[in-house]
Order: C-alpha cells, then structure tokens, then sequence
C-alpha cells in the first residue's frame, strides 16, 4: 500500500502542487491549511506516515501545530519534516525534532528521498 | 640760630622778673608771662611759643599742671615746670601730663640752661619720631587699601570664574566699583551692534528703568564716546570745567560732579569692543592714578567674564550641531536598517511563490512527459526555460536576503571539514549546461585534494557565482578554474577572457550594488561579487581581482586552509 502523507502549508498554490506532484508518485495525500486544520483532519482520517510542515502559518502556526503532536501518545511518533522559508530553518528543525528540512524553493530530489524513506 | 620764644606761668611778680632776666641773658626770647592758668592757656594759643616754662602752684581755680594739661590737648609744646614742692603726689600728677622737665625754685640759671636745652632737644626729637611714625601710617594705610582693591578684584575674579551669568558678575563689579572707590554712581556701557550708542547693562546708584534701558551716545559728544575715541581711560575732574565733551542727559539727571571711564575690552566677542565701565562721583573729588587702575583691573575681569560666555555659547552651539549631526546620523543608520530589514521580509516573502510556481512548472512538465512526443518541441522547450528562469529568480531572492543578512549581521557559518577540490569539481559540472548555452569552454584543474573547514553551502555558493560571472563576461571563450595550495592557503582562480576592466576598479567592484560594466549590457542587481567578497571575508580569506581592459579578468579566492598539517 502507498504511503500517506500530509502537507500542512497555508499557500493554496504551493499546497495543491506539491500535493499533485506526490501524487503523480502514487503517495496518498492528504493537505491541510494551518495547524488547526491538520488535527482535525488526523481526527477524521487518523495518523499519517509523515507530516509536511510549514512554520508560519495563521490560526495554528507549525510550532503549536508541533507541540499538539507530541502531547499526543498516539500522534508523538509520526514522523515530521519542516519545509519553511524562515532563515534558520535547520535550528528550528532541531528544536522541534524533525527528521529532516527543506527550505523554498524547494530541493525536489531531496524532497522525493525524504518521502520515500518513510512511506 | 633763631633764638627760642619762652612763655613764663608763674603769679609771682618777683620770680617771674627774674626768670624773664636770666633767660634773656641766656639768649632767649621771652614772648610774654602768665600769671594764672587761664591767662596762660589763651597766651599759649595766642603766641605759639617754643617752650612754657610753668610754675605748678598758681593763683586761681587752675594750678599749673590743669593748666599744662589743656595747652597740651591744642598745642604740641614742650613744658617745662618749676616748683619748690615736689612732693609725690604733685610729681605723679605732673608726670600724666608728660613734662620736658623740672626745675626747682628757687633755680640755678645754669641748672634751668640745661633744662630747658634738653627739653627743646626732647621736643624736637619726639615731633621727627612723631613726623615719621606718621609718615610710616599713611603709608601702610595706602598698602592696606591698594591690598584691600586686589584682594576685591581677585574675589570679583573667582565670582566670575564660577558664575555663568555675565549679568550677575557686571552687577557686582559696579557694587565693587561704587564701595571701592567711594562713588555714588558706576555702569557699565554696552556698545551696540550699531556703534552709534551704549545702552547700560549694569548699574549702581541710578534710578530705576535706568538699567537695562537707558541709552548713551557713542560719539565723541560723550564721556563714554570720547573714551571709546581715545581708546584710552577718561578721567574728569570737573564737569563743569570739562571741554572735551559735555555732560550727557543721564549723568546730568544724576548729578554727576566728576567721574572716570575705561574701556572694556573683550576679544572674542564681536568686534572686540565690549563697552565702557564708568565710575561717577557727585561731590568734586581727586581720582588717583591707582583709582584709575583699579577701574580698569574691574573692567578686565568683567571682559573675561564676557569673553568666558561667549566661548561657552559657541561651545553649546557646537555641541548643539555635533548633536544634531549625531541624531541626523543615528536616522540615516536606522533608515538603513528599516531597508535591510524590509529586504529581509521582503525576500522571506517571495520564497513561498517563487516555491510554488516552481513546483507549478515541475507538475506541469511530468503533466506533459507521457505526451511529449506528440507535442510540439517549443512547448518541452518553453517548459525548460521557465525552469531555469525560476532557478536564476530564486537565485536572486536567495541573494538580497543574503546581502539583508550580511548587513544585519546574521550570516553565521554552518562549518564543516572537506575536500575544496572536489567541490569545485562537482559545482563546475553542475555548470555544465550553462556554459554550453554560453559557447565556453572550461577547463579545470583541481587534481590535488584541498582540505579546509568552511561552510559547504556557501563555498559552493562562490564558485558558483564566481563560474556564472567568468561565463557572463567571457561568453564564447576558454574559462579557467584552477586550484593550487600556496603559502598554507588554498587558492582558487577563475580566468575569463572577456573584455576585462581598468584595474583601478578591481575593489570597487567588490562593493553592494557596483559593477565594472555598463548595466546596459550586463543585468544584475550587481550583488554577486558582494556576496562573494564578504563570505569569502567572512572565511578569513580575501578574494584578488587581477584584470586588464581588453584582456579578461581573474578573480582568485584565497581561503585558510589545513594545507600545512597534511604536508
């Protein structure tokens, strides 16, 4: 069975073709607008393989969005990979125990690889 | 020899006679003789004599001795006294008086000879003792009041070493005036930026508005005016008498009898000039060379006093300029900064679209791959394009926020240890395309492992722009990448062979935003060489440009490296 994967990411254009392009690769895909809108979405469609998360975003931001995973039992294990443009995005992939981060524009190969290590 | 003039107390008429004889025989004059105490009291007034010879027991309410007592308090005259009692009581009465001597009665004219020489000598000895202790009085007073006028000018001195009101300090220097010289009346005179007139500044014994108000001629018309004229101090004696000017309205309502002026000199202050400093009397009286000198000493304190304001006004001015100048630079430091910090925002904005337009054209090229046979090559082509024009827009982003971060402060090292050969080897493959797009040719040599520890991203970030610069401005030609290691620094060069620069401007274009060519030719925000210089700064290193009009260029990076350890 393929993987699933969230991207939880507020622009609309930049959401829907990375969602497109992981779905040409036959990964099952799931988006989300903010942080908020992602626990909402696991309530419904349960835990994900790997979650994609953009930083800055409004209602719920990728910080608080993080913290509600880890105070999860069943959520704190699914693995999460930042993809942001903020300037020290490595330091904050540390901090918020990511497995891994890409910055915009993003690196599609390196993107690709992530994915597939863990769907 | 004048001879000595005698008066005779004595209320017997026998011994009188004979006293008048022996003295004339012995050469004296006898101015008259006295037979009672009053009588001799008002001929002692009358006739001066040199000497008074007197009897102590007299006729009348006054013996002698009352009666030498009162001469004595009118006249400076030696008494010499005759008695036939001398009784203690008598004597202790006659010594208050203080006597020139005693002769007994009846007398010895030898013995009243004597007497009497030594008490003319006595007498006159005292008046030169006298004479001179008095001379040496007056002189000390004149000391004390010439000490008393220093000591007031050096505490006017010190008032106005700590006072910063030049108005406070001219109001106590005429008081000073005024007590010192014993004057009803002293100012000072403000000469106007005109020169026609002095308006008092500061002033004691007028009448009130006077100060701060009153005005006064500047021309040769008034004592001020002439003072000014003559450049020198004016002193009056007599108004009345006076012909080198007249008396101006404001001393005459004053009363003004007789007076002195000085000029106050203060250089510094416009036109050196300050004004004049006047001393009035109303009653005729002798002003001293000493008087005028102590005039003029108060005028000098008060100038420093002046010229002290006007240094201190011009010191706040400059402080008040050098704040300003420091305020102006502090808003075009922070004006700066809002830019930086706006580029900074700015270009972490544009990250999100330029991502989604690139992955916009990523799914719209697999959209396109199963049916690119079908379709027609400029479409595969155009796709291919935006590509690498999404590629060079992220690539600008990506440099004003360096330059931002550079600017800030913030561009931290994420340092690692590799082989700089290598790399090199890997970004000019990566370039390999674009130099085919260019028509150059590049050779590398970079054979020989080269280990350091630098930030890999941002040393891959230099060549790349170094390699994009040498393809831009050597398009169609050979470029070379060389890496050697020299002197325990790695050094790496790339040499275009393009229209090159003038040499003098090889640093220049290492600066933000400079560029060596016109920018009708070549695009660019003209940040890369920047962004080069101040990583490869910030490395340690330095970057040379060595160039030539006409004969290409070569931008060496010349990096720290572990080069001495694997020898």
């Amino acid at each position: 069975m393929a993987g699933c994967v969230l991207i939880v990411e507020d622009d609309e254009d930049l959401r829907d073709n990375l969602a497109l392009l992981l779905d040409l690769r036959g990964y099952n895909v799931e988006t989300a607008r903010h942080g908020q809108d992602a626990l909402d979405k696991i309530d419904d469609i349960g835990p994900r393989c790997l979650v994609v998360l953009d930083l800055m975003m409004p209602v719920m931001d990728g910080w608080q969005f993080r913290a509600a995973l880890r105070a999860d039992p069943a959520l704190a294990a699914v693995p999460v990979v930042l993809l942001s443009g903020i300037a020290d995005v490595s330091q904050a992939a540390k901090t918020l125990d990511a497995v891994d981060h890409l910055t915009k524009p993003i690196d599609l190969q390196k993107l690709y690889r992530i994915v597939a290590d863990h769907c | 020899m004048v001879r000595a003039r005698v008066l005779i107390v004595e209320d017997e008429g026998i011994v009188a006679k004979d006293l008048h004889n022996s003295l004339r025989s012995l050469g004296y004059t006898v101015v008259g003789t006295s037979p009672t105490g009053s009588d001799a009291v008002t001929k002692a007034q009358a006739l001066r004599p040199d000497l008074i010879l007197m009897d102590i027991r007299l006729r009348g309410d006054m013996d002698g001795i009352a009666a030498a007592g009162i001469i004595r308090e009118g006249l400076d005259v030696p008494i010499v006294f005759l008695t036939a009692y001398a009784d203690a009581d008598t004597l202790e009465r006659a010594a208050k008086i203080g006597p020139y001597g005693y002769v007994l009665k009846p007398f010895d004219e030898r013995e009243l000879h004597v007497t009497l020489m030594m008490a003319m000598c006595k007498h006159r000895a005292f008046a030169e003792l006298d004479r001179r202790v008095h001379e040496r009085t007056d002189e000390l007073a004149r000391t004390e009041a010439k000490y008393r006028r220093l000591e007031s000018i050096a505490e006017l001195g010190l008032f106005a070493l700590g006072s910063p009101d030049t108005d406070a300090v001219m109001q106590r220097a005429v008081r000073l005036v005024a007590e010192s010289l014993d004057v009803e009346l002293a100012k000072v005179l403000e000469l106007q930026p005109d020169g026609a007139s002095l308006v008092v500044r500061a002033g004691v014994g007028w009448s009130d508005g006077v100060v701060g108000r009153s005005v006064v001629s500047a021309g040769r018309d008034s004592q001020a005016g002439y003072t000014i004229a003559a450049s020198e101090p004016v002193v009056v004696s007599n108004f009345r008498t006076e012909t080198r000017f007249g008396l101006s309205p404001l001393l005459s309502e004053h009363g003004a009898a007789t007076g002195m002026s000085v000029l106050i000199h203060a250089p510094g202050h416009e036109g050196r000039l300050y004004g004049v400093l006047g001393a009035h009397a109303k009653t005729l009286r002798h002003f001293t060379g000493q008087d005028v000198n102590f005039l003029q000493a108060v005028a000098n304190v008060v100038a420093t006093a002046i010229m002290r304001s006007v240094a201190e006004s011009k010191i706040r001015q400059t402080e008040r300029i050098v704040e300003e100048e420091r305020v102006r630079a502090g808003v075009a430091e922070e004006a700066v900064r809002a830019r930086d910090e706006f580029l900074s925002v700015a270009s972490h904005e544009l990250r999100t679209p330029v991502a989604a337009l690139q992955l916009q054209l990523a799914a719209l090229r697999e959209l396109l791959a199963p049916h690119v046979a079908s379709l027609e090559p400029i479409i595969a082509q155009t796709a291919g394009g935006a590509t690498r024009t999404i590629a060079r827009l992220a690539s600008l982003v990506e440099g004003v926020l360096d330059v931002s971060r550079i600017s800030l402060g913030r561009l931290e090292l994420q340092t690692e240890t590799f082989d700089l050969a290598e790399t090199v080897r890997e970004v000019v493959a990566r370039h390999g395309d674009a130099a085919g797009r260019a028509g150059c040719e590049l050779r590398t040599e970079a054979a020989q492992a080269v280990r350091g520890t630098w930030d890999r991203a941002r040393i891959e970030q230099v060549i790349s722009n170094l390699l994009s610069n040498a393809l831009k401005f050597g398009a169609g030609r050979q470029v070379d990448i060389i890496l050697q290691r020299v002197d325990g620094e790695a050094r790496l060069s790339f040499r275009d062979r393009g229209e090159g620069f003038d040499p003098a401007d090889a640093q220049r274009i290492l600066r933000r935003f400079e560029r060596a060519v016109s920018p009708r030719n070549y695009g660019g925000l003209g940040l890369g060489l920047y962004l080069t210089g101040e990583i490869v700064r910030e490395h340690g290193g330095r970057v040379d440009v060595a160039a030539r009009p006409g004969d290409g260029a070569t931008f060496t990076v010349v990096l720290p490296c572990e080069c001495e350890k694997e020898r």
